[in-house]
C-alpha cells in the first residue's frame, strides 16, 4: 500500500518467490522425499506397497505447506500490513490460482497466480472495483468447463 | 388388521420389494405416527417462544440439509454452494411475493423451482469435473450467487434487502412462532416423504450407482450427465423451499446471511448426520444448530459475568473454534456419522444380551 513501484520490498518478494519456487522445482524433482510424495499423490496403496512411509509423507507435506504458507504470511505482512479479517479471503483466493492452473503443477501455479492476480487488478481498474472478488471464479469455471484438469494439471486417465 | 411384526434376528428378506419398504416392522410405522402426534400436538404447546424458534430453524434447516445429502450422500457429488442455493430461494419467494403478489401456497414451490433452475447452471461443471475441481466450480457458484444478490438492485433490493408481506394459508393468516411451527413442519415431513420415496426410486438408485462408481453407471446405461444435473435440481430444489420459509419466517431478508458460512454449515450438518442417510441429515441438524444456539448461550453467560474489558474479542472466535473441533471428532471417531450412532444403539437394545 505505501510503497512506491520498486521499493526493496517487492523486489524482496520477488527474490524470496522465485527462490522457494526453484526450490521446489528441484525438491520434487530430484530428492527422495519429494519423489515420494509424488508417488503418494498418484497413488497411495501403490506407493505403500512400494514402502513409502505415506504417513510420514502426509505430516512432512502438512509441515512444508504451513511453512511455505507463512512465508508468504510475512512477505504479505511486510508489504500490505495485516488485518485478521482479510485473511480468511486470502485464504480462499488460493484455490482459483491452484485450481486454474492444475493441481499438481508447480509451474502452472506460478501462471495461474500471474492470470488471476492480473485479472483482479485489472477488471478491479477497468470495471469495477466490487467485481474484482468474483472474476477470478467465473473465469475459473470457463477454463475449467474446457480443461478439466486446469491449465496445467496431469490428465487422469479413468478405467472401470 | 395384521398381527404387529416383530424385527426378525437375521435377512429373512425373499422378495426386493421387502428390501424397499420404508418401515421394516409394523412398529415402525406406530411409532413414527405417534412421534408425528406428539410433534405436531405436543411441541409447540410445550415449548417456551425462544425454543419454538430454535425447533423452527431446525425444521428450516433439515429441509436444506436433507437436500443437500441427496447431492453429496446419495449422488456423491458436492456443492460449496448450498448456502446460496437457499439465498436464492429466500429472495425467489421475496421477489415473487412483493413483485408478482403470488399467494404463499404457490411461493414456495415456486421459489424451490426457480432455485431448481439455479442450482442446475451451477450444476453444469459437474459433467466434466470430479474431486476438489469441482468443489471449487460450486465454490465459484457461491460466490457469484453473492454478487448478483447484493449488486442487482433493481430485483433484489440491493442490500436494503426485501421485506416479505405476512404469509397467509386458505384465508388463515400464519402468523407467530407456532403458525410457522405448523406450517414449517408440515413442509418437512412432506419434503422427508418425498425424499425417503426418490430413494427407492430408479432415479434414487442411480443416484446411488454414480456415487458408487460413476464410470461403470455409466457402463450399465444410465446417462450420468442429466442424472447429476438432476440431483443438483433436486437438491437445489429442497434449498429453495427452505429458503422460501426462512425468507417469511425472518420477513425481512438481505443477502448477508447466505454466505461461504453458511454453505459449510451445512455440509458439517451432512458430514456429522451421516452421508447418504435421510434421517442422518436431520440428526445433523439438530446436532448443529443446538451446538449454535448452545455455544451463544454459553459465551452470552460468560460475557454478562465477567466484567473485563474486551472479553468478548477472545469469545467470538470460541464458536468457531468448537464448531471445527466438533466436526474433525466427528470424522475421526465416527466417519458415518449420527446415524450410524444411532443405528448402533437401536441394534444394541434390540440384540442385548446376546450381541453376536
Amino acid at each position: 500500500m505505501g510503497h512506491r513501484p520498486g521499493a526493496p520490498v517487492y523486489v524482496a518478494a520477488v527474490i524470496i518467490g522465485s527462490l522457494f519456487l526453484l526450490l521446489f522445482g528441484l525438491f520434487f524433482k530430484f530428492s527422495s522425499q519429494g519423489i515420494y510424495m509424488r508417488s503418494v499423490a498418484d497413488n497411495q496403496p501403490a506407493a505403500l506397497s512400494l514402502g513409502v512411509h505415506v504417513r510420514r509423507v502426509f505430516a512432512l507435506s502438512w509441515g512444508i505447506a504451513a511453512m511455505v504458507a507463512g512465508i508468504s504470511g510475512i512477505v504479505m505482512g511486510i508489504i500490505n500490513g495485516i488485518n485478521v479479517h482479510e485473511l480468511s479471503s486470502i485464504g480462499l483466493k488460493v484455490f482459483p490460482v491452484v485450481i486454474l492452473g492444475g493441481l499438481d503443477s508447480i509451474g502452472g501455479a506460478i501462471i495461474g497466480g500471474l492470470i488471476i492476480g492480473l485479472l483482479e487488478t485489472f477488471t478491479g481498474g477497468y470495471l469495477s472495483p466490487s467485481l474484482r472478488d468474483i472474476v477470478p471464479y467465473v473465469a475459473l469455471v470457463f477454463i475449467l468447463l474446457v480443461k478439466r484438469y486446469g491449465l496445467f494439471g496431469l490428465v487422469e486417465i479413468e478405467r472401470v | 388388521m395384521r398381527t404387529l411384526r416383530f424385527r426378525p434376528c437375521g435377512n429373512y428378506k425373499i422378495h426386493y420389494r421387502e428390501e424397499l419398504a420404508v418401515f421394516e416392522t409394523d412398529f415402525g410405522r406406530v411409532w413414527a405416527a405417534a412421534g408425528l402426534t406428539a410433534l405436531f400436538v405436543l411441541v409447540p404447546w410445550l415449548s417456551t417462544p425462544y425454543l419454538l424458534y430454535v425447533v423452527n430453524l431446525i425444521g428450516i434447516s433439515s429441509i436444506a440439509a436433507l437436500g443437500l445429502n441427496i447431492l453429496v450422500g446419495y449422488t456423491g457429488l458436492i456443492s460449496l454452494g448450498h448456502g446460496a442455493f437457499f439465498g436464492v430461494g429466500a429472495y425467489a419467494a421475496g421477489i415473487l411475493a412483493v413483485t408478482y403478489g403470488v399467494p404463499f401456497l404457490a411461493v414456495v414451490p415456486l421459489a424451490g423451482l426457480v432455485t431448481a433452475v439455479v442450482g442446475m447452471v451451477f450444476g453444469i461443471p459437474s459433467g466434466r469435473l470430479k474431486g476438489l475441481y469441482l468443489t471449487i466450480a460450486t465454490l465459484a457458484g457461491q460466490f457469484i450467487i453473492e454478487y448478483v444478490l447484493v449488486h442487482w438492485e433493481s430485483v433484489t433490493g440491493g442490500t436494503m434487502g426485501i421485506t416479505l408481506p405476512a404469509p397467509s394459508l386458505f384465508g388463515i393468516p400464519v402468523a407467530g412462532d407456532v403458525g410457522f411451527f405448523y406450517v414449517i413442519y408440515a413442509t418437512a415431513a412432506v419434503m422427508i416423504f418425498g425424499a425417503v420415496n426418490l430413494m427407492r426410486t430408479r432415479y434414487g438408485r442411480a443416484f446411488v450407482a454414480i456415487r458408487d462408481n460413476d464410470r461403470a453407471a455409466e457402463g450399465m446405461g444410465i446417462p450420468i450427465f442429466p442424472y447429476k444435473l438432476l440431483s443438483f435440481a433436486v437438491s437445489s430444489f429442497y434449498a429453495g423451499v427452505a429458503g422460501a420459509l426462512w425468507g417469511y419466517y425472518m420477513i425481512s431478508i438481505t443477502a448477508e446471511p447466505f454466505n461461504l458460512g453458511l454453505s459449510v454449515e451445512y455440509i458439517a450438518m451432512v458430514i456429522i448426520g451421516g452421508l447418504g442417510s435421510i434421517s442422518g441429515a436431520i440428526f445433523g441438524t439438530v446436532f448443529i444448530t443446538l451446538l449454535n444456539e448452545g455455544l451463544r448461550w454459553v459465551t452470552d453467560t460468560i460475557m454478562n459475568m465477567g466484567g473485563v474489558a474486551g472479553v468478548e474479542l477472545t469469545l467470538a472466535p470460541l464458536r468457531e473454534f468448537v464448531f471445527g473441533l466438533a466436526i474433525v471428532l466427528f470424522i475421526l471417531f465416527e466417519p458415518r456419522g449420527l446415524a450410524e450412532v444411532w443405528r448402533i444403539v437401536k441394534s444394541s437394545f434390540r440384540l442385548w444380551p446376546f450381541s453376536y
